[in-house]
């Protein structure tokens, strides 16, 4: 378990690993070497060299802008864990046009507008993990079973490449293309996610901000999310996981992402789990029935020959399991918005999501530990 | 194969070594520089047998190279303990029987004071679930987890902990318990 | 030994001294019995302790293996000049060069029916498990050693292979590993009585039976095995070795390498766990030491955790087939297993034996009129099993405490009310079992009770604790657990300055000898215990013992420390008698000091304030290393005693458990783990719960997350920890553990062992439990999420 010979660079700038990347024969990146180091040590990976961004001040950061917020590649989790929960301005603003009991008090800019991305992110690894490893690495080494992908789908995030013909943004779906494969090519660099912040009762974001003066650090509709997985009993990485966030219109689910990772060769949004969601009443009695009967069919979504298996749990027993995984995200989604916080007769709210850390049961719930 | 010169602050020493390109940190320290507190023990990044505090972070040292540490300070739990965190949580360890064959024990005492710096007063299943990335086959964790709660007790009374651990509460990911 | 049995003609009568030891644990002040901090502690918090690979004797040089990429193949090549030819490589080796030189390297044999060929330190022809060692290569570090091992060119003829040992010993399609076994049988053992048996079952008014997987474990100690093999022409070898048996792995090493006992040190510093792997020989240490003699510098392999884990060697790995004769008012009339155990692709020296006694634990806690279980070792192509925390016993207990509650279910009783009716009385002790095995002591029920107490038994509904949709279930396991076999040795030196070195045959990892035999050794000489040092692991230093494994260190090794210790204050006694002027039987001593005494009273303090009538524990050390002794007594002041135990002790107890099983997924959550032990007199609490606690989180790791896999090639799947499920934190309850106290009559000090308990009762608590929690009879371990929705789905579709 030792690490073939290579040569070893550290880049100074983005720039310079480009030049290094394309110049160097057999050369592979590395960030915080959580993906890299083990495929190295078990012989799996034989780069003539390694090109170190791992500190380059321009991958590194969490930047909230007005429409979204872009988070550095080689951001540690643990950075952005600690700079995306930071509640900002915006924050102070809603809390003063905010009532009682308001679930998105005192929230940071990332918790209310990609709350499953931050849960997902607290359930990588684990802390030493968390310390070192990278955003930007966790996408681009496309681990099936990784936490990130799922989150980043619902989030609509996108994610920014840079080659030596300048940069371009790819939208996560399009950017997981197979299991440990993603649309960055041998010579170009993940420079950072863009998760937008949601605008519209569809979601979507996008619109521009300035133009109608509302302010976008806070969302314009009620969004609620969440990330809920079943740790996999010897690896540490999920099983199933599923990332989901709604966003509700007086009582109604108006918006749905639904999306899963270790059950397929990638990350996967489960689209006909969403459209049956979508239209659901979460305040009047049989939400619980409801809800169960949109998440059916959610194997439907994950095509035959991209199922994910292995000796601990194979691809049916996964795939099996889905919809109540699904399930559980979606009622702790639910819970998180204003609407769902109501807590009707017919509530939710005890529905606590199976997700834990180890493997005994529903210890521990949510993703991570808590901070 | 590239070879490096790197300086580095090992407990407290100023070390200049060479090392390759691939060589990782964890065996730089034990075999180039004779630091041994730091064990081997899955090398997959699973067990924390190698855990060490790089520039202040618990990092697993099997998965960062050494030519990474230049120029950077690595803690490892043969330091002084010169705060009191790790102090009374090592003296806990001793007090609760929280270690049997010692091999996990250097890392696993430098995770438990990092999460009581974050989160001084942690919930046993917090506890459990912070030292994820450290195993122990000896314990059973349940003394662990009694030492790490003695600890956080202990250290409850004093000062030593005030800095920035207080702002737990509002990054708790869960949804806020619904109080109506 | 001339000194041993000179302090014997002076002691005083043993009854009478046994009287006294038993009033000093009364004591408040004495060591034995109290939860005494360890002494360890410190050099291992600190990080400061030295393990095997942290030493490195000056000019080092690594060695690394080239292992068998199948699970069978024949060797068609070998070729090693890349390696050669590379900087910084020193050598390299294959078993055309072993056979060249001196040493004959194959490992002990394991004295089976079939003669087939010892385990070879490098493969011969034949590789017969993925990860058997093909080649070795020696380089100046171990990033240049792993180079060299990869330019390790090995062309294979790859055969089929055969994982599962019920389908190699009765396949007959299937291929066969040695030439001598041609049914792949290497042993075959019967215990118990047949015929005996057979009317039990006939006369029964039910039999019920059950099918059984022991699931293949890995030890997965934390520390991975390491040697350093050191060689000087005019001394011999040294060898520093990651080891629970230094005198075993002497004995051993020898073996391998052709050599005499004496001309093989062995030295084995901090060893970082072991549960049985490293008592056992590999071809890691052989080939260290054997390399440092062709090199002529110190040779240190570390194993890596992918090879510790393939080369193993493994654990369990058991099919049985087992059945239960019962009445229908719940008396238990006899028992049958028939087990098809699994022996690897060879047999790793007593490893391969230990199927044959497995069933002696088979009549658990109960009286049962007849057993009889019949044990098939059969040879896989698979990393070779041997003993593991436990080593036989867990296979036992599981067989008999899942077949209790298979038979419950049946008669519709209360499992714990079958158990009840048919645990053997306090008054049957010892009690002979129909598979061979004495119990010394024993007192089930109170045990039990308080298990059953603590969990709550007889208030559980089978309704939800909680209305979360969860079934609970509740599970207990009765067991016994079989200690202390074999010798021990224990010596006690006073030096001259009245310090006392004690030294042990036995070889703490993680156990606290240093700590529980200072304690036993200061109280039989109240001493205060900083005057006391404990060493272990050097084989220069310490008398021929036997090691630590099968929970034996206290029982034997503590009695061996106290009688030695017992021996010296009798000569110390004597000693002081010459000083004193009276005979021997007038000295009284306490707390470190000698004095004359009255005919019949005891000696207090004040008694012995005169200063012509006291002498010191260090005066009279002082006296046994100077001038004036007497001359019937030899100068010094030691004792070795080689203690053996007649027979062996059998702690018992009740393990617990609540479980929370989610129909929807399977997931299981232990909601609660109650442990009861007796292990006799408890010279440290808080050591014995710790071995408690221990021994159940890896019982734990068998009954829900760990599993060795192959594939059909014999290919393993599980060769890191990323897929091997060794047990984290969040994984797992607390354990909560209680206790009752029956002391063994076997021994002085009323003890039994403790180190394998939880291994063995864990498994079929938490199995009866979940099975409890779903109302089926049975589920394989280990109870993943999938085995457990599986056997909800299979009866969902009944």
């Amino acid at each position: 378990m030792f690490p073939p010979s290579f040569d070893y660079h550290r880049a100074s700038s983005v720039s310079e690993a480009l030049s290094l990347l394309a110049e160097l024969p057999d050369a592979t990146l590395l960030a915080g070497g959580h993906a890299l180091l083990p495929r190295l040590k078990n012989g799996r990976a034989e780069p003539g060299a390694v090109v170190d961004v791992s500190e380059l001040p321009e991958l590194i950061g969490v930047d909230v802008g007005s429409e979204a917020t872009v988070v550095g590649a080689a951001t540690t989790y643990a950075t952005l864990l600690e700079t995306g929960t930071e509640a900002g301005d915006a924050d102070e603003e809603s809390d003063a046009g905010g009532s009682v009991g308001d679930p998105t008090a005192g929230r940071s800019v990332l918790e209310q507008h990609a709350p499953a991305f931050l849960e997902a992110t607290r359930a990588v690894g684990d802390r030493q993990i968390r310390n070192r490893g990278t955003v930007g690495g966790n996408l681009a080494e496309a681990h099936p079973e990784s936490d990130l992908p799922a989150a980043a789908l619902v989030a609509d995030a996108s994610v920014r490449i840079r080659g030596s013909g300048g940069e371009r943004e790819v939208a996560v779906e399009e950017f997981l293309t197979g299991a440990f494969e993603s649309a960055v090519g041998d010579d170009e660099i993940v420079t950072a996610v863009r998760i937008p912040h949601v605008d519209g009762w569809d979601g979507s974001n996008g619109g521009d901000a300035e133009e109608n003066g509302s302010d976008r650090n806070e969302p314009t509709v009620d969004n609620g999310g969440a990330y809920v997985r079943k740790t996999h009993p010897t690896s540490g990485y999920a099983m199933v996981g599923v990332a989901v966030r709604v966003g509700i219109d007086d009582g109604v689910i108006a918006s749905a992402r639904v999306a899963a990772n270790g059950v397929a060769d990638t990350a996967l949004r489960l689209s006909s789990v969403e459209t049956a969601l979508e239209g659901i009443d979460v305040t009047t009695e049989g939400v619980g029935e409801r809800v169960t009967a949109a998440v059916e069919n959610a194997p439907a979504d994950v095509p035959e020959a991209t199922r994910r298996g292995d000796v601990h749990a194979s691809a049916e027993y996964r795939v099996s399991v889905l919809p109540t995984y699904v399930e559980r995200a979606v009622r702790a989604a639910v819970d998180s918005t204003e609407a769902g916080s109501d807590g009707g007769p017919d509530s939710v709210g005890d529905s606590a999501p199976d997700s834990d850390s180890g493997r005994n049961g529903r210890r521990d719930q949510q993703g991570g530990e808590p901070r | 194969m590239s070879e490096h010169q790197i300086s580095l602050t090992v407990d407290g020493e100023r070390e200049t070594l060479t090392v390759e390109g691939r060589t990782l940190l964890v065996h730089a320290l034990r075999e180039d520089l004779g630091v041994t507190a730091p064990k081997v023990g899955c090398e997959t990044s699973k067990c924390g047998a190698c855990t060490v505090e790089l520039d202040g972070d618990v990092v697993k040292a099997c998965t960062v190279l050494a030519v990474q540490a230049d120029g950077k300070t690595v803690r490892t739990a043969a330091s002084d303990t010169e705060d009191d965190v790790r102090s009374v949580v090592t003296q806990q360890f001793h007090e609760q029987h929280g270690l049997q064959c010692g091999y996990c024990t250097p890392g696993m005492v430098l995770t438990a004071a990092d999460l009581l710096r974050e989160n001084p007063d942690p919930t046993p299943s917090e506890i459990r679930a912070s030292l994820k990335g450290n195993i122990c086959r000896c314990t059973g964790y349940t003394n662990i987890v009694r030492a790490v709660e003695s600890a956080a007790s202990e250290l409850e009374g004093t000062a030593a902990v005030a800095g920035d651990g207080g702002k737990t509460a509002a990054v708790d990911g869960s949804a806020p318990e619904g109080d109506d | 030994m001339s000194d041993a049995e000179s302090a014997d003609a002076g002691a005083a009568d043993p009854s009478e001294h046994d009287q006294e030891a038993v009033d000093e644990d009364a004591d408040t002040d004495a060591y034995t019995g109290s939860g005494e901090k360890r002494r360890e502690d410190a050099a291992l918090l600190s990080g400061r302790a030295e393990y095997t690979d942290d030493r490195e004797p000056p000019g080092t040089v690594h060695l690394a293996f080239v292992r068998s990429e199948h699970g069978h193949a024949d060797l068609e090549e070998i070729d090693t000049s890349a390696a050669e030819a590379m900087d910084d490589v020193l050598g390299a080796y294959t078993w055309a060069d072993v056979e060249a030189s001196p040493s004959p390297g194959r490992l002990q044999p394991p004295g089976l029916d079939r003669d087939v060929p010892a385990h070879p330190v490098l493969a011969t022809d034949r590789v017969r498990y993925h990860g058997q060692p093909v080649a070795v290569v020696v380089a100046e570090d171990r990033y240049r050693a792993r180079d060299a091992a990869a330019a390790v060119d090995v062309e294979y003829d790859p055969l089929e292979a055969v994982v599962d040992p019920e389908t190699a010993a009765t396949d007959s399609e299937a291929p066969r590993l040695f030439e001598a076994a041609p049914d792949n049988i290497a042993t075959t053992a019967e215990l118990g009585d047949r015929d005996a048996t057979e009317e039990a079952f006939a006369a029964a008014d039910r039999t019920v039976s059950i099918d059984l997987e022991n699931n293949r474990l890995i030890s997965s100690a934390l520390e991975p095995r390491a040697a350093i093999g050191e060689f000087d022409p005019d001394e011999g070898f040294t060898v520093t070795v990651t080891s629970q048996s230094p005198h075993g792995h002497r004995r051993k090493l020898a073996h391998t390498l052709g050599v005499r006992e004496g001309e093989v040190r062995v030295v084995s510093p901090r060893v970082g766990g072991g549960f049985g792997h490293k008592g056992h020989h590999h071809p890691g240490e052989a080939m260290a030491a054997w390399c440092a003699r062709e090199l002529e510098v110190p040779v240190k392999w570390t194993a890596t955790r992918s090879g510790n884990y393939l080369e193993g060697a493994h654990g369990r790995d058991h099919r049985t087939t087992a059945e239960l004769a019962i009445d229908d008012d719940g008396t238990i009339r006899g028992l049958r297993a028939e087990t098809y155990a699994s022996v690897g692709g060879y047999g790793l020296g007593s490893g391969a034996r230990m199927p044959v006694r497995y069933g002696r634990l088979l009549s658990s806690q109960y009286a049962i009129d007849a057993i009889h279980c019949e044990t098939r070792a059969v040879f896989t192509t698979t990393a070779p099993i041997h003993s593991y925390r436990g080593a036989g016993r867990p296979e036992a207990i599981y067989v008999t405490e899942r077949l209790i509650d298979v038979a419950a279910d049946e008669l519709g009783l209360d499992p714990v009310e079958l158990r009840r009716r048919n645990l053997i009385s306090p008054e049957a002790f010892p009690y002979e079992t129909p598979v061979g095995a004495t119990y010394d002591s024993g007192d089930y029920e109170p045990a039990m009770d308080k298990a059953l107490e603590a969990i709550g038994y007889d208030e559980r509904t089978d309704a939800t604790g909680a209305d979360d949709g969860r079934l609970r279930g509740v599970g207990i396991a009765n067991y016994v657990e079989s200690t202390g076999g074999g010798f021990e040795s224990g010596l006690v030196r006073v030096l001259p300055d009245g310090d006392v070195a004690v030294y042990a045959g036995t070889h703490s990892h993680g156990q606290g000898h240093e700590t529980t035999y200072a304690q036993l050794v200061a109280d039989a000489l109240e001493r205060p215990i900083d005057r006391i040092q404990v060493s272990e692991g050097d084989t220069a230093a310490i008398p021929t013992g036997t090691g630590t494994f099968g929970s034996r260190s206290t029982i034997v090794g503590g009695n061996a420390v106290v009688e030695s210790a017992e021996k010296v204050l009798a000569k110390a006694r004597r000693i002081a008698a010459t000083e004193l002027g009276v005979d021997s039987a007038q000295i009284g001593y306490e707390d470190g000091t000698f004095a004359v005494s009255g005919a019949n009273d005891s000696v207090s303090a004040e008694a012995v304030s005169g200063a012509d009538e006291t002498v010191s524990f260090e005066d009279i050390a002082d006296t046994a290393y100077g001038w004036g002794l007497p001359d019937d007594l030899e100068p010094g002041l030691e004792s070795t005693t080689f203690y053996d135990l007649d027979g062996a002790a059998y702690t018992f107890g009740t393990h617990a458990c609540v479980v929370a099983v989610d129909p929807d997924t399977g997931d299981v959550e232990l909601e609660r783990y109650f442990a009861v032990d007796d292990c006799g007199e408890r010279v440290n609490p808080l050591i014995v719960e710790g071995q408690v606690h221990g021994g159940v989180a890896q019982g734990i790791g068998q009954a829900r997350y760990e599993q060795v896999a192959y594939d059909d090639d014999g290919t393993l799947l599980t060769e890191t920890m990323d897929s091997y499920g060794v047990p984290r934190a969040a994984d797992l309850p607390s354990i909560e553990t209680d206790s009752t106290v029956t002391p063994s009559p076997l021994n002085e000090l009323g003890v039994k062992g403790i180190g394998e308990a939880g291994t063995i009762a864990a498994p079929p608590a938490v199995v009866n439990a979940v099975c409890d929690a779903l109302d089926i009879t049975h589920v394989d371990m280990p109870l993943t999420e999938e085995h457990v929705w599986r056997a909800i789905s299979d009866q969902n579709e009944e």
